[in-house]
């Protein structure tokens, strides 16, 4: 009964090690390798932790210390920020009241072509000129943490110049940036981790030196501006 | 803890950045996680570190929760075994094996007859029963533990290879038992 004679060691029994933990190192990273592109191993991996989850109430419940929730939202950058926002703000309200600011919002929600059961909570923004020209489109989708931006009509800033598109969030917070736009290449990232919908208010898009703000808050002129709806009309 | 249902749909806000909704999912699960990360890390610095991470984790990857794969207790849980074993292995790097084989050797067996009274799920007690002992108590060693198939095998007093073959032979047993 010592060796291994006899006993096939199919991916299926791997990822069952996989999540018993007795994969070991060089073999679990390996695996964690194959993991990532392999829908069979993914799958069998998702078998095993429902399997094994009746094993979850062995571990008996321990209040954690106390300081540990707000070292976790320190780290996620919830703590907000006073000063520059007041200042952005501020552009913010006189932008509103000029006739300059259009935008239109279009909510569209998608069936995902391979999820027909989920509904995908995705957002689109349009931003556009005041002779309603359409400069970006940016599409959120909220529940991937991702989102993309398409230029349409948009112009290049001057050298030494770039666009840079913020969220909004209630009134005091600190604008979130989600980066520099192009007007000519599509973009597509990961939502910055506390881009948060449901705290949403609105979109902008300042003009910052080249290369972004400097501050990480906005310092430029505020271009476009546009408000979101509340959250639980998506 | 609240439901699985009541997890879930939590999940589902804080992947659309519902802060409230992440709290009362701290509220609800972090003692369940925290208490995974201390049997597994066995320090309590260690497990406070990693709670954090997990929560993270939660945070960044709440969107890829699928709930017709799973439990959301059971997706959180992984996230925070996973997270504890890689800390065990980064740990282990710098250890000499031989001393802590001998620590190991040297300490109570541990009290897997208690640990499996608390295993609540019905099925899965039943299958545990219809293995070997052997089998069962390295099972269950390894996944309450976090222990590597040579920490088993200190512990157990039992030859590394006839463990591993008692840990891959258990998981065969219960997977065709829990799949009837």
């Amino acid at each position: 009964m010592s060796s291994d004679e006899g006993q096939e060691y199919s991916p299926e029994l791997r990822a069952g090690e996989y999540v018993l933990g007795t994969l070991s190192g060089a073999d679990r990273e390996a695996f964690e390798v194959l993991l990532r592109d392999s829908l069979r191993l993914q799958q069998a991996v998702a078998d095993w932790e429902e399997k094994l989850s009746g094993l979850n109430t062995v571990y008996k419940p321990v209040s954690p210390p106390p300081q540990t929730w707000s070292a976790i939202t320190q780290r996620l950058e919830f703590e907000t920020d006073g000063a520059s926002s007041k200042r952005f703000w501020r552009g913010i309200a006189l932008l509103a009241t000029a006739a300059s600011l259009v935008m239109s919002i279009l909510l569209v929600r998608q069936v995902l072509v391979d999820e027909p059961a989920l509904l995908s909570q995705v957002e689109t923004a349009i931003v556009r000129a005041d002779n309603e020209t359409p400069i970006w489109m940016v599409v959120f989708d909220w529940r991937a943490r991702a989102f993309s931006v398409q230029p349409v009509m948009a112009k290049a800033a001057t050298a030494e110049k770039d666009y840079e598109l913020w969220l909004l969030g209630p009134e005091g917070a600190p604008p979130i940036s989600f980066g520099l736009l192009s007007a000519t290449e599509p973009i597509q990232r990961s939502l910055p981790v506390q881009a948060d919908r449901s705290q949403a208010r609105a979109i902008a898009v300042s003009l910052e030196p080249k290369g972004g703000s400097p501050s990480g808050a906005p310092t430029g002129p505020v271009m476009y501006v546009a408000p979101l709806p509340e959250a639980n009309a998506i | 803890m609240e439901d699985s249902a009541d997890l879930a749909a939590l999940l589902s806000r804080v992947a659309l950045g519902d802060r409230t909704a992440f709290a009362r999912l701290y509220q609800a699960i972090s003692s369940h996680l925290y208490g995974a990360l201390l049997r597994i890390l066995k320090q309590e610095s260690l497990a406070e570190e990693a709670l954090q991470d997990v929560f993270l984790k939660i945070w960044q990857g709440a969107g890829n929760y699928r709930a017709e794969r799973g439990a959301a207790s059971t997706w959180m849980y992984a996230i925070a075994r996973y997270r504890a074993l890689d800390m065990l292995r980064q740990a282990r790097n710098f250890n000499h094996e031989s001393e802590e084989l001998l620590e190991l050797a040297d300490k109570a067996p541990g009290p897997m007859d208690l640990a499996f009274a608390a295993v609540k799920s019905t099925a899965l007690r039943k299958c545990l029963e219809e293995l070997q002992t052997a089998q069962r108590d390295c099972l269950m060693m390894a996944y309450c533990e976090g222990y590597t198939h040579e920490e088993v095998s200190a512990h157990l007093g039992s030859p590394l290879g006839t463990v591993k073959s008692w840990i891959r032979r258990g998981l065969e047993s219960l997977r065709k038992c829990l799949d009837r």
